[in-house]
Formats: C-alpha cells, structure tokens, sequence
C-alpha cells in the first residue's frame, strides 16, 4: 500500500542571504514520501535538518527545485493557502512543545479548529476532549502547560497536532526536551499514530530513536547522503 | 460558527487584557480622558439646549427685553444706562407692533404673616406681566391697571409662597405684611415647577411695580431692572424691536452707537446662552480630540509591544494554520477592546463629573443615551483604527523565526 506518494521533492536548494553573504543550507535534495510511511530524519546539528522539514511543512520555501504536495506545486501556493494545507493537513511536534502558556491543555488543543473552515460546525471541545484522551491526558485537560510535565506537554501537543485529522505529522526533535524513559513513551505514540496510518517525519540526531522508523534519510552538510 | 469565531477572539483579547490589568489602565487613560470630555461636552451641550427651551416657552418667541444697559460691541453689558420713563413706556406701548408691556422691578424684603418670617424674592410688575410671561391664576384674581395707578397694597402668590406662609389654608384675603406694611393677597399662581437648573420659579411674590416702588421709596423708574414687552407676532418682532428703538434714540436725541438702553429678544438669549458655553465647549472639543488622539497612539504602542511579547505565540498560530486574517482580527478585537474598556471608564467618570459639576454650577447636564452609544462607537473606532498597524505587523511574521528553538 505504500507505492502511494504524499510528498515529492526534487533538486531543492535553500540559500538564506545575510546581508550580502549566501548561505546555502540545502544542496539538491530529493526524496519521496509515501502515504503511512514513518521516516526519521537524521544528522548533526546544523545540517540543514530542520530547514528541511519546515520546508517539507510548507512553512518555508525552497530557494529553487520542484515540491508536489499531494499532487499540487507548493511553489505556485500564496502564504494563506499555505497555513490553509498546514491547518488541515499536517500536524506539528516540537522540541520546546509551544504550547501557549496562559490556554489550558485544552484550549491549546483546539487552537487549530478555530483556524478551520472543515470544523466550523462541529463542538471544539469534545473534539479536543478525544484527542486529549488518545493521548492519555484525560485527567488534565484544565491544567495551564506550566502545571504539565515536559512529556505531558508533548502529549498535549501531540493532541494538537492530531485534532484537525491531519494525514502528516512533521516532528523536529519531539523527544529532544525529554528523558529516555519519556522519549521512549512518546516514540511508542507515534507508533501507534503510523498504525493507524498517520504518516509520519521525525528529526532526531538520536541514532537509537532514528532506527524505530521504517526510513531513515541521513543528512550531512545540506546533503542528503 | 462566526459568533464562535469572534467570540473566542475576543475573550482571547480579554484574558490578554485583565492579565496585565496596570498596564490596560494606563493604556487606555488617553481615551478615557477623551471619552470623559466628550460626555461632558455633550452633556454641557444638551443642557444649554434644555435651558433655550425653557427660555424659549416661557419668555416666548414673541418677547423682546428692554433694559437699562449699554451694550458694547463684543456683547457684554456694562454699566447702567438711562432710565426709562413712564413717557417713553408710554410710547412704545402704543406702537401697533406691540401688545403687551410690563415694567420689572426686582427687590428682596422681610415678609411676615403671623409668627412666619422670611426674605423674599419681590417681583413689581403690572397687570401685562401675566401674558407675556404665560402666567395664569390658580385661585384669586391678578393686578389690574387701577392697582398699578393708584399704587393698591396687594400682592399675588408664587405656589411656593402660598404654601410657605399659609400652608393648607387659603390665602386670598388675607394680610401679608411686606417690610412691615400690610398686603391684601389677591391671588395665587400656577405653579412653573424648577427650571432645568434647579431654581424654584414659583418663590416669589408679585405687587403693582408702583406699590412696590413706595416700599423702596423710589417713585420714579429707576428701580426697572428690565422692561418686558410682547410683539403683537413673531413676524412683527424686528420691526418691533426697530420702532422702539427709534421711539428710544428720537426722545433722548441719540446718535446711533450711542444707545444708552439695551434691547433684546429670544434670539439674542439663545446666543448668550450659546456663547456663555462656547468656550467651555471648544476647551472640552480640544481636551476630548487631543486625549483621543494622544490615546490612540498609546494604544498603538503599546499593541507593537504586545506584538514583539508575543513573536512565538503568533509564530505557533501561524504555523498551525492561521492565517493573516485570523491574527490581524485577533489584534485588532484586542484594541477595540483596550479602547472600549478605556470608553466604558470614561462614560462612567463623564457622568459623575457632569452630575457633579451640573448640582455646583446649577447649570443642567444631561448625559443622554446617544452620547453614551457615540462614546462606546468613537472608542472601538479608534482601538480599531490605531490597532491596524500593530495587527498587520503581527500578521507578516515569520513562522519560522517565531518559533525557532532558542
Ligand atoms: N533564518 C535563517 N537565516 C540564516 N541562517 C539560517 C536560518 N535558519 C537556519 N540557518 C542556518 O542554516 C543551517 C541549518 O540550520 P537548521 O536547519 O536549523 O539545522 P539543524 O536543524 O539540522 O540543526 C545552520 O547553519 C543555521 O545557522
Ligand atoms: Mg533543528
């Protein structure tokens, strides 16, 4: 069932300008992802990982080089199409969570909904209660982000990332803030999300956390090798 | 839902708000000094309004005041000019354009019936003075021309009088004593009720201008504060007030410029009223547009702080899907409400201090609904406006910068 692909890049390069000076991040990376694929991103710092995945998020965009997003020419998309495909089809885990501190666990689940025009009619809240209690933070739902633990916010924000139903979830470094016991729990939830055909992208410069994927893309210097 | 939509927007500007409720106060200071002003300004204005009206009732719009006063050219009375006499009073009176005319003259005096006593507020008039001031008998009769002649020790009753020196019982017939001489009291007025300004207009008593006269030992005029005449119509009011004016320069042999007497009719009381208020109304236009505007840009302010405070915050909704118009919305509801709450403030503390200021200066203040709605429009209109930069500056961050681990 994977010969599906999701997401097509070819020969993206990114160059950042500071001030006169180029800088290029990204040398001709290609690669394909497939529907339910579980793909870890590995590499050392400043390798270009995360520049990478924000433009695989469709947060950012490539300096030159071909990006098909379910089909569609990313590079033809204005900024609110853009947060438009991110909103409904993609969900975000972060090293730091970014949760917003003064929303509960709660509030800041159902954050993406108020964005949506799919969910306008439906209850935000018994939404976000759904996505709360996957995650196994029924119990939590009121509590502010600073009365969570670092693995309980990542549930809370790994309940955000899910509750607009998204088919991607883009990770960068989502156990980075966390101890091996917690990571591991974590891990094991996107597991669970790959059943249940989520297709998943990680970044991770953990070697033993890159190896539970079922792809690994090794970067190097902007590189793909 | 769009309710939803908003809704949530705006208890998020809220909750913003009321966190950090020193710093929404002192924002919004500008606006409710603004808000305060224009309250008061409209306030001030309505009831010099109110106060024309009254004038306007009772005096008439056929009323011309002549008065003992020169005029200068900027409009302010200064000194007394020359007193009129029974001739001159005469010859107006008989103008065709003229009805009615009534001498005013004005004294306070010991009053006493029985064991009350009181200083009273003493009105001589004559018989005229009932129609051009629309004033009718409640019980009793009124002065007559014979009472004005022959100088008749008698005397009507404001209400206020009636009830102060005879309580229930009826006064007509019986004796007042008036700075010790005895007054038949022939009848007791309608009552008026208070002005908008709070005067009593039923505490007074009315005698033969003449009778009056004899009790201050002035026989002649020069006790008239003012003459009150009525034009036979509106439409023959100017050339009524043009006749007397030449009946007044032809006998005392005046030049014109030269006028020693003062003559005026609603029109003019509608504008010294207007103008007594004028420069408090342009101090309070000036205080109100410049808070506004001084409040205005506070709020600006204080919005592109809010903006950089909260770079990750706008990074993560942007990322998450939000679009431009969802974070200039989100800022702009949250300026529109920093400015109401500062309007809100502002109506409150405007109605207190016109209701203050109104009981002091006995002057009437009426805060009306519609500068209440105008007030909660002007400050969401100018949290909406100044709020737009600051909300437009939020919508083009980028994400990426916004949410960077750092
Ligand atoms: N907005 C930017 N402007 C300039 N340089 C950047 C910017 N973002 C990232 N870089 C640079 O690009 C390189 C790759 O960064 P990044 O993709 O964050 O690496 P990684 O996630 O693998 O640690 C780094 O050298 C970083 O300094
Ligand atoms: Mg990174």
């Amino acid at each position: 069932m994977s010969s599906n692909i999701l997401l097509e890049l070819s020969g993206i390069n990114k160059i950042y300008k500071m001030g006169d000076l180029d800088l290029q991040v990204l040398f001709d990376v290609s690669l394909h992802i497939y529907q339910s694929d579980f793909v870890s991103i590995i590499g050392p710092s400043g390798s270009g990982k995360t520049t990478l995945l924000n433009i695989i998020a469709c947060l950012d965009r490539a300096t030159s080089g071909k990006y098909n997003f379910f089909g569609e020419d990313v590079n033809s998309k204005t900024n609110d199409e853009m947060s438009e495909i991110r909103n409904l089809r993609i969900g975000f885990i972060f090293q730091s969570f970014n949760l917003i501190p003064r929303h509960t666990a709660l509030e800041n689940v159902i954050l993406p909904l108020h964005y949506s025009k799919k969910f306008k009619n439906e209850n935000f809240n018994k939404l976000g209660e759904e996505c709360l209690n996957m995650v196994g933070l029924k119990d939590r739902i009121n509590h502010y982000p600073n009365e969570l633990s670092g693995g309980q916010q990542q549930r809370v924000a790994i309940a955000r990332a899910l509750v607009t139903q998204p088919e991607i979830i883009l990770a960068d470094e989502p156990t980075g803030n966390l101890d091996s016991k917690t990571s591991d729990d974590i891990m094991n939830l996107l597991k669970e999300l790959n059943k249940d055909k989520k297709t998943i992208i990680t970044i991770t410069h953990d070697n033993e956390v890159a190896e539970q994927a079922n792809e690994m893309i090794r970067i190097k210097d902007g590189r793909v090798i | 839902m769009i309710p939803n939509y908003i809704l949530s927007n705006l208890n998020e500007a809220r909750i913003n708000l009321f966190r950090n409720k020193t710093r929404t106060l002192l924002t919004s200071l500008g606006i409710i000094i603004g808000i305060t002003s224009v309250i008061i300004l409209i306030a001030i204005t309505n009831g010099a309004k109110s106060v024309i009206e009254t004038q306007l009732t009772s005096l008439g719009a056929k009323t011309i005041m002549l008065k003992p006063f020169v005029r200068t050219a900027s409009g302010q009375t200064t000194g007394r000019g020359q007193n009129f006499t029974e001739e001159e009073l005469e010859l107006i009176k008989s103008l065709d354009s003229v009805d009615y005319l009534a001498p005013i003259v004005k004294a306070s005096q010991e009053v006493n019936y029985r064991s009350i006593s009181n200083i009273i507020a003493l009105v001589g008039s004559n018989a005229d003075f009932a129609a051009i001031n629309d004033w009718n008998n409640k019980s009793g009769s009124f002065i007559t021309q014979n009472d004005v002649n022959d100088g008749t020790k008698v005397c009507v009753l404001g209400l206020t009088n009636s009830r102060r020196f005879f309580g229930a019982e009826n006064p007509i017939g019986k004796k007042l004593r008036i700075n010790g001489v005895p007054h038949l009291v022939i009848g007791v007025l309608e009552p008026k009720g208070l002005t908008p300004g709070g005067r009593d207009q039923d505490d007074f008593i009315l005698l033969p201008y003449t009778s009056l006269n004899r009790l201050n030992f002035r026989p002649d005029l020069s006790n008239v504060v003012s003459v009150l005449m009525s034009a036979r119509s509106s439409d023959e009011l100017e050339y009524a007030k043009f006749s007397i004016k030449k009946i007044l320069r032809e006998t005392r042999s005046l030049k014109p410029g030269e006028d020693n007497f003062d003559i005026s009719s609603y029109e003019g009381v509608t504008k010294r009223i207007l103008n007594t208020t004028k420069i408090l109304r342009i101090l309070l236009t000036s205080i109100a547009s410049i808070s506004l505007i001084v409040g205005g840009i506070g709020i600006m302010n204080i919005m592109l702080v809010s903006v950089t405070e909260r770079t990750k915050e706008i990074g993560i909704r942007i990322t998450i899907g939000a679009k431009s118009k969802d974070i200039v919305f989100q800022f702009l509801c949250e300026s529109a409400l920093l400015s109401l709450i500062g309007g809100i403030v502002g109506v409150m503390l405007g109605f207190i201090i016109s209701k203050i200021a109104s009981t002091i200066i006995g002057w009437p203040a009426i805060v009306s609904l519609s500068s209440i709605m105008i007030s909660f429009f002007f400050s969401g209109g100018i949290g909406v406006f100044f709020g737009i930069y600051p909300a437009f500056k939020a919508s083009k961050l980028d994400p990426i910068l916004a949410i960077r681990n750092e």
